[in-house]
């Protein structure tokens, strides 16, 4: 196995370049919470590892747009006044990062998307933020909005010589609220909701988050349970924690109560 | 690679597989750092890198090249413990021991940010931590004992 | 290895021994023993629940890079004896005996059985090469579950049958008036100590030493002496400092005797340490409970009929499937009822072999008689402490045999009931449930009359050495070993007060076969209750020596001059608990604990999950010897309890594939999933045991899972819900209960 441990973006995208050429299977390490156990356990069949851990992009800028690099952590987001006070529904998500404190140290909000587990907390937060995703390789940039980079279960918009080198998001101080479910501290999500700007975007439900229009004065429980019930059969999404029924009873409640608290925060 | 392992600096060859726990284990003999379900979970890997609280089974050992890792191992004397083993101790916070590097590092970290936590707080920032044998009740003592609260 | 600086003072300054030895990261566990030109093992496993194995080609792992040995089934059989049975015939507790070799040859039964061992230079040569295995299946119907079983009861499946019957249940209920029917379901569950199983075998040429993460180090070594047909004094097994163990760690897992051969084979130490998916393969606790109740309409319990499911996974030597024996024995638990008609059939599945779990086998009988209580309050308008009341076991009513001639020999639940509903501190939650618990301990060994023909069960002594040491200290050396729970802080103790020295003057030797004389190490509760009696008696008879002597007091320096003049002094004792003989019964084990439980929940209606909000208990394990080590057990096994209750399941897919192998799936209570416990003591001492002690090991888990299964309950009650009869309660079974239009 090939590792790399790239001194900088560009010497990141040559790797997986150098590698895909040669028809090796490179693996992009961010913060390693997933990949690296999948690693240990010989899961993915990867024959060439990038790691960013000292790739420079660590790094977290304010203003009116917030640039995050692929390896700033949740605890960079938790600690960040930027953060705590222009994206508020992104610093309650990072605040409610299961693990620990050593996993928010660890875990990476370009990694969960990257990752895009319907069950991950980062998707319906991303999308409910339309934060842009910057991604990169040898050929150039590329910028995808995050409701686009998500294409399936497990499925980023992501070629294999292609990484992603950060976000951004536009500043949302009021009117947005982030509320996740899940069953016990070692639980994932199992239905999550970020409301914001007159919709709810759901994680949990289907492959993909789902994005329901709540304008102001709508009834948020009918309009999430329409959304479900026209959702087509093979998009609904279960897991071990939850079959597809139990999902569609609870996330109008869910939705709901983040709807509530954007409205109180607006 | 090079690490500074509780104040030593050490050399050490690792695979590229290899992880930062296998690293300070097999090569470098610590037992203050500990494998325990090797998927981030459990905690007990959990050392200070470059000033960060981690479990140690989800860092690639390439990637900690040069770093300073503090282990429990470098935290107090039996003469000498830091206040927060001192309190472990005190409270009879734990019983097989095995969970202890990440219970008591996850708390130092605590108080280092948050001198006077909460409960919750405290229950929060032993999260990332399993332990079998407590139920937490005694941990959770310790650490408001080491608080001073 | 770094040297301890440890002074006499700091042995014993914490309430746990030597607790920096842990808090200060030196403490060696069995992954951190690595001697010279160690090996590592990994096991091949079966990736079908049932099958043939139509071939076993080791021949791509034997050329991966590293490899010194593979070893299949055909070839493990030239070298080992199968495996014999732990805890006693299988016969005895009405159970069939199977001949179970350490690995198949023709068949394989459930997804993760070892098929094959490997040895290489490191754990991921090992890995790889276990992963080179090629191996062919033809697949076999399999049985996964209960209710599968119970659809198709075929008699090939049962490996035992165990029944507790007195006066005419089956009368009684045909003519009630009021009948409570339920069916009652636990889900399997683990014990997922953060260290899984570990073992390093070291073969010299002339003997084996073992050092094992393990629970029972005698009966290791007798089972490897057996296995690998070796004399019992060529083994030596060294249990070093065990992270957890909770019922993992005994006797009989196939690994055992397979990475002991290996060292055979290839002249050199080798090393096995599970992985985490691999200790998650294993489990217990689930039963199907049918159950018919009668009752009177003041709420007194007439009858009870229950016909039992236990799966037990694969047939197994290990003591896990015994739990089913005590799971039929241990009705009606701390209550009177005149009929009691409780049959089970244990059957063999295709999942992993049961192993033991903390409360062995006493979970389920709580959690259904407890749920009872609550039905019968709820359709008689009683309040379920009353109900209980009615029918607990009153303090006259003690010594009590129950049916199964499992013998109560003291204590007074009510006032442990009513010492918890005191000590309740009562915020208001959504529900509130209580429980009252006994634990009968003794391994699943036979209980019921001593018929002519049937074999009368003895309890198991335990012993212990106290001899002075030339530095200056006393040495006590117990064949109980600790697991992690402190029973070395209680057994110092003991000994010092006999000495009347202190206890940092006692160092403890545990979990050396070849120093400490033998025991059952760690099991039953029974640590300090038996162990710590054979320890006080050495150390009494030490004493009486010191006298004769003229030693007093007994200074450092003074022992190092008695050493110098007498040697060591060692007195050896045994101790076997001495209940009073009932020629009618063949089994009477000396002690009961009993406790009661009060659960606070709330209940998110529209979305099932529980908090809770608070758990209390009021425990009688007779003498306290250590209050901070018997709450910190009872806290432990409080927590195991709530975990039981809402969120642990071993769960399998329908090929019988583990669903649940890290703790990601798995969910073992965290930090902030739990509540601050609060703990009251009740001692009641034990006449029949020389402290006073019982055991305080596995009490705790069915309580603290009944109180909150009635808490919940009690919350889903006043919407409308249908009534809990499973556990566990995720959100989504929760949910199930309650009528769309209350949430």
């Amino acid at each position: 196995m090939n590792t790399t441990f790239a001194r900088s973006v560009d010497e990141a995208v040559a790797a997986l370049a150098a590698s895909v050429a040669a028809g090796a299977k490179p693996l992009v390490v961010g913060g390693g919470t997933l990949c690296v156990p999948a690693l240990v356990r010989g899961g993915p069949a990867a024959t060439d590892i990038v790691d960013l851990g000292r790739a420079g992009l660590d790094t977290l800028a304010g203003g009116p747009v917030v640039e995050l690099g692929a390896l700033v952590s949740y605890q960079q987001l938790i600690t960040s006044p930027e953060v705590r006070a222009g994206l508020p529904m992104l610093h309650r998500m990072a605040s409610g990062i299961t693990g620990g404190i050593q996993i928010r140290h660890q875990g990476t909000l370009v990694g969960a998307l990257c990752a895009a587990r319907p069950q991950s907390d980062a998707l319906a937060v991303l999308v409910a933020l339309d934060a842009e995703v910057v991604v990169r390789s040898v050929a150039g940039t590329r910028i995808v909005r995050a409701g686009r980079f998500l294409t399936g279960p497990a499925a980023p918009d992501l070629a294999p010589d292609e990484l992603v080198t950060g976000l951004r998001i536009s500043l949302r101080p009021r009117g947005t609220a982030y509320i996740k479910h899940k069953f016990a501290e070692s639980s994932w999500p199992v239905v999550t909701a970020a409301a914001a700007a007159g919709r709810v975007v759901l994680g949990g439900v289907a492959g993909t988050p789902q994005v329901v229009p709540v304008p102001a004065g709508a009834a948020v429980r009918a309009a999430v349970a329409d959304h479900l019930a026209a959702l087509p059969a093979e998009q609904r999404w279960a897991d071990l924690r939850a079959p597809w029924e139990y999902r569609r009873r609870v996330a109008p409640e869910i939705a709901a109560r983040a709807v509530e608290l954007a409205e109180e925060a607006s | 690679m090079r690490l500074q392992v509780d104040g030593v600096t050490v050399q050490v060859d690792p695979d590229p597989e290899d992880t930062l726990v296998d690293v300070l284990r097999e090569d470098l003999g610590s037992t203050a750092v500990r494998a325990g379900c090797r998927n981030g979970d459990c905690g007990t890997c959990t050392a200070i890198v470059d000033g960060r609280c981690v479990k140690t089974c989800l860092v690639l050992a390439g990637r900690a090249d040069g770093a300073r890792v503090d282990t429990l191992a470098g935290l107090g004397t039996q003469a000498d413990p830091h206040p927060v083993q001192e309190a472990f101790m005190a409270e009879y916070a734990f019983q097989c021991g095995f969970c202890l590097p990440g219970m008591i590092l996850s708390a130092v970290t605590l108080l280092d940010h948050n001198p006077s936590p909460t409960d919750a707080d405290i229950r929060d920032a032993l999260s990332g931590n399993l332990c079998r044998c407590t139920g937490y009740v005694n941990a959770v003592r310790a650490v408001r004992r080491a608080a001073g609260l | 290895m770094p040297a301890v600086d440890r002074s006499v003072t700091e042995t014993a300054r914490w309430p746990k021994r030597d607790a920096f030895d842990f808090a200060g990261g030196t403490a060696l566990f069995v992954d951190d023993i690595r001697p010279a030109g160690l090996l590592h093992m990994a096991v091949v496993r079966s990736t079908r629940a049932h099958a043939r194995l139509r071939r076993v080609d080791t021949a791509p792992a034997k050329v991966v890079p590293g490899v010194a040995r593979v070893l299949e089934g055909r070839e493990a059989s030239l070298h080992l004896h199968p495996l014999p049975y732990q805890f006693g015939d299988p016969e005895l507790i009405g159970g069939r005996r199977a001949v179970l070799e350490a690995l198949p040859v023709d068949e394989v039964r459930y997804v993760g059985e070892p098929i094959a061992v490997v040895a290489a230079e490191s754990r991921r040569a090992a890995r790889a090469a276990a992963a080179a295995v090629v191996v062919e299946y033809e697949d076999l119907p399999t049985l996964l579950d209960a209710r599968a079983f119970l659809a198709d009861p075929d008699p090939r499946h049962v490996i035992a049958e165990n029944e507790v019957v007195a006066g005419h249940a089956d009368e009684v209920l045909r003519t009630a008036e009021r009948v409570v029917r339920a069916e009652f379901f636990l889900g399997r569950s683990s014990t997922a100590p953060i260290e899984p199983r570990g073992y390093v075998a070291d073969w010299d040429g002339a003997r084996l030493t073992v050092h094992a993460a393990h629970q029972q180090p005698f009966q290791l070594r007798a089972e490897l002496a057996e296995v690998l047909d070796l004399p019992v004094d060529s083994i030596r097994v060294v249990v070093p400092n065990v992270g957890g163990a909770f019922g993992l760690k005994m006797t009989g897992p196939v690994e055992e005797p397979l990475v002991c051969l290996l060292s055979i084979l290839c002249g050199r130490p080798v090393k096995w340490i599970e992985t985490r998916a691999e200790c998650f393969l294993g489990g217990g606790r689930e039963q199907l409970h049918d159950v018919e109740v009668a009752h009177t309409a003041d709420g007194r319990l007439l009858a009870l009929r229950n016909r039992i499911v236990i799966p037990v996974g694969a047939e197994a030597v290990q003591p896990g499937w015994r739990q089913a024996y005590v799971s039929v024995a241990a009705f009606p638990t701390a209550y009177v009822v005149p009929h009691l008609d409780v049959r089970s059939r244990v059957v063999a599945t295709n999942l992993p072999p049961w192993h033991s779990c903390r409360g062995f086998g006493k979970e389920a009988p709580v959690f259904v008689m407890e749920r009872i209580m609550d039905m019968v309050a709820r359709r008689t308008g009683l309040a379920p402490a009353e109900v209980r009341r009615r029918n607990l076991l009153r303090p006259e009513d003690l010594p009590h045999r129950m049916a199964s001639g499992y013998r109560l020999d003291s204590g007074d639940l009510p006032a442990v009931l009513d010492q918890v509903l005191a000590l309740d501190e009562g915020i208001d939650a959504d529900g509130v449930g209580i429980a009252v618990e006994v634990t009968p301990e003794g391994g699943g060994h036979a209980a019921g009359r001593l018929d002519p023909g049937v074999t009368p069960t003895v309890a198991a002594p335990e012993a212990a050495a106290v001899l002075l040491r030339a530095d200056g200290l006393v040495e006590v050396r117990t064949g109980v070993t600790n697991p992690g729970g402190g029973n070395d802080t209680a057994l110092a103790r003991l000994a010092a007060d006999e000495l009347g020295i202190t206890s940092a003057q006692i160092r403890v030797v545990q979990g050396d076969t070849d120093l400490c004389p033998p025991g059952t190490g760690n099991a039953s509760s029974r640590g300090v209750a038996v162990g710590g009696a054979a320890v006080v008696l050495a150390a009494r008879d030490l004493a009486a020596t010191l006298r004769d002597l003229g030693a007093d007091p007994l200074t450092e320096t003074a022992v190092a001059e008695l050493v110098a003049r007498h040697g060591s002094l060692e007195h050896v004792r045994e101790y076997r608990p001495d209940p009073p003989s009932d020629p009618e019964y063949r089994y009477s084990y000396p002690y009961f604990s009993s406790g009661a439980y009060v659960a606070r929940v709330d209940v998110d209606r529209a979305t099932g999950r529980v908090r809770v909000r608070s758990l209390t208990a009021v425990h009688d394990c007779g003498r306290v010897i250590e209050p901070v080590l018997v709450e910190g057990q009872l806290q432990g096994a409080m927590a195991m309890g709530v975990g039981l209750a809402l969120s642990e399941e071993s769960r399998f897919d329908e090929r019988g594939a583990p669903q649940a192998s890290s703790f990601k799936e798995y969910l073992a209570p965290r930090a902030n999933d739990l509540p601050d416990f609060v703990i009251g003591h009740h001692e009641t001492p034990a006449p029949h045991t020389l402290l006073g002690a019982k055991g305080a090991g596995e009490a705790g888990v069915g309580g603290a899972l009944a109180a909150i299964a009635n808490a919940v309950d009690d919350a889903l009650a006043r919407w409308g819900g249908r009534e809990i009869t499973s556990v566990p309660l995720d959100p989504p079974a929760v949910l199930a209960l309650l009528p769309e239009e209350a949430s």
